[in-house]
């Protein structure tokens, strides 16, 4: 499946019927799910790197719908904090307040901006805490290396 | 400091609405090192090199551009109309403003996602939307890099390929790695080719990350030792 395919990815299989109207994804969060696995830089994703995909996105649906109480499809900002600590991230109120501004409509977030958000942020903690060997929550790069991985993404 | 390999003038961030110094006289090719297209670019596995040259990247703060003539200009009222009450855009409303306006004339409107970066790009007050103001400077942004953009699209078809992309990136201002070049390419390529939004797009984030870094790059050494909260926070944003 290369990337031309996308859409029709992501109308067919991804569109999780216990989360109400919902629309498939957005081309560019299949974009995003492509790069996330695409380690071999191949640009497209084989059968295993779907898999990996799948339970992925299945795993994000299920915390998105547990925190997406009113079942509206969406979810608000301080739904999404607890959305991210119950995935392992602990950020400031000022760090969630960006991500908010960033992707929100109106105050509120779609599952696929959401999903496109826990795609990104999964993408860059990977990245930093390759650099974080000691573990002391400190990475250090060079500007060359920090444009390479955040415009990758 | 300057990148290695890339030596040479340093010429600052052009003007918008004014061609780059030398842009004219700039060799096809000049980037140095494998042109883009060579994917064998591995991220991390860049050797550091000794920091980075200009940032520049098409405006400074505020683009020192003469500001159009607020009441004359249809762009305002463009604004004006669709901003509302609050006096502020937000993403879709920044793209029905854009593309009534005519801005992208024979290329295709700008996406609501390249919208919203342009949104975070100016955010300075952190609304999620745009005021007049911010307005301004993004509008001299995007004429500073449509003229760019302009330049290079040599055929007239809306697009621009990777090596195009990179000399305009260079063009700009920005200094990346022959590697970086290829990421930025691979990320907004489509169909071997980029179109003027992803460019705009590609811009726009090249902009606020690098302004994010340098900010944070308080002794100019050309790295930054990240906090991971502080982290997330800039490179999320855009």
């Amino acid at each position: 499946m290369d990337r031309s395919q996308q859409t029709s990815c992501s109308a067919a299989s991804h569109s999780p019927a216990s989360l109400g109207p919902t629309k498939p994804f957005s081309l560019e969060t299949c974009r995003l799910m492509i790069t996330m696995l695409d380690r071999d830089m191949s640009n497209s994703m084989g059968f295993t790197e779907f898999k990996e995909l799948w339970q992925s996105v299945n795993g994000w649906k299920n915390t998105f719908a547990s925190y997406d109480r009113d079942r509206s499809g969406t979810v608000e900002g301080h739904e999404l904090q607890q959305a991210f600590s119950a995935m392992g991230y602990n950020l400031s109120p000022q760090a969630m307040s960006i991500i908010m501004n960033r992707y929100s409509v109106q105050g509120r977030i779609g599952f696929d901006d959401f999903m496109s958000c826990c795609i990104k942020l999964r993408a860059l903690t990977d990245q930093f805490q390759r650099r974080d060997t000691t573990r002391t929550g400190r990475a250090e790069f060079h500007f060359d290396e920090f444009i390479q991985v955040t415009m990758n993404i | 400091m300057a990148y290695p390999g890339y030596g040479g003038p340093q010429y600052g961030a052009p003007m918008p609405g004014m061609p780059a110094q030398g842009m004219p006289g700039m060799p096809g090719g000049h980037m140095g090192g494998p042109m883009p297209g060579q994917m064998g670019g591995q991220m991390g596995g860049a050797p550091h090199q000794g920091g980075y040259a200009a940032y520049g990247g098409g405006y400074q703060g505020s683009y020192g551009a003469p500001a159009p003539a607020a009441a004359n200009d249809p762009m305002w009222a463009y604004f004006t109309a669709i901003a509302g009450q609050d006096g502020e855009v937000d993403a879709e409303e920044l793209q029905r403003c854009l593309t009534q306006s005519g801005f992208t004339g024979s290329y295709s409107p700008f996406s609501l996602e390249t919208c919203r970066v342009m949104i975070a790009m100016l955010d300075r007050d952190s609304t999620g939307k745009m005021g007049f103001n911010e307005f301004k400077d993004l509008f001299a942004a995007l004429s500073g890099w449509k003229q760019n953009f302009v330049m290079f699209d040599r055929d007239r078809s809306g697009t621009v390929e990777p090596q195009e992309m990179g000399q305009a990136v260079y063009a700009m201002g920005f200094r990346v790695s022959p590697q970086a070049l290829n990421v930025i390419i691979k990320r907004y390529n489509k169909g071997g080719r980029i179109y003027f939004d992803d460019y705009v797009a590609c811009c726009v984030r090249l902009r606020a990350l690098t302004d994010n870094f340098k900010r944070r790059d308080t002794m100019q050494q050309g790295a930054v030792s990240f906090q991971y909260d502080d982290f997330i926070l800039c490179t999320m944003a855009i």
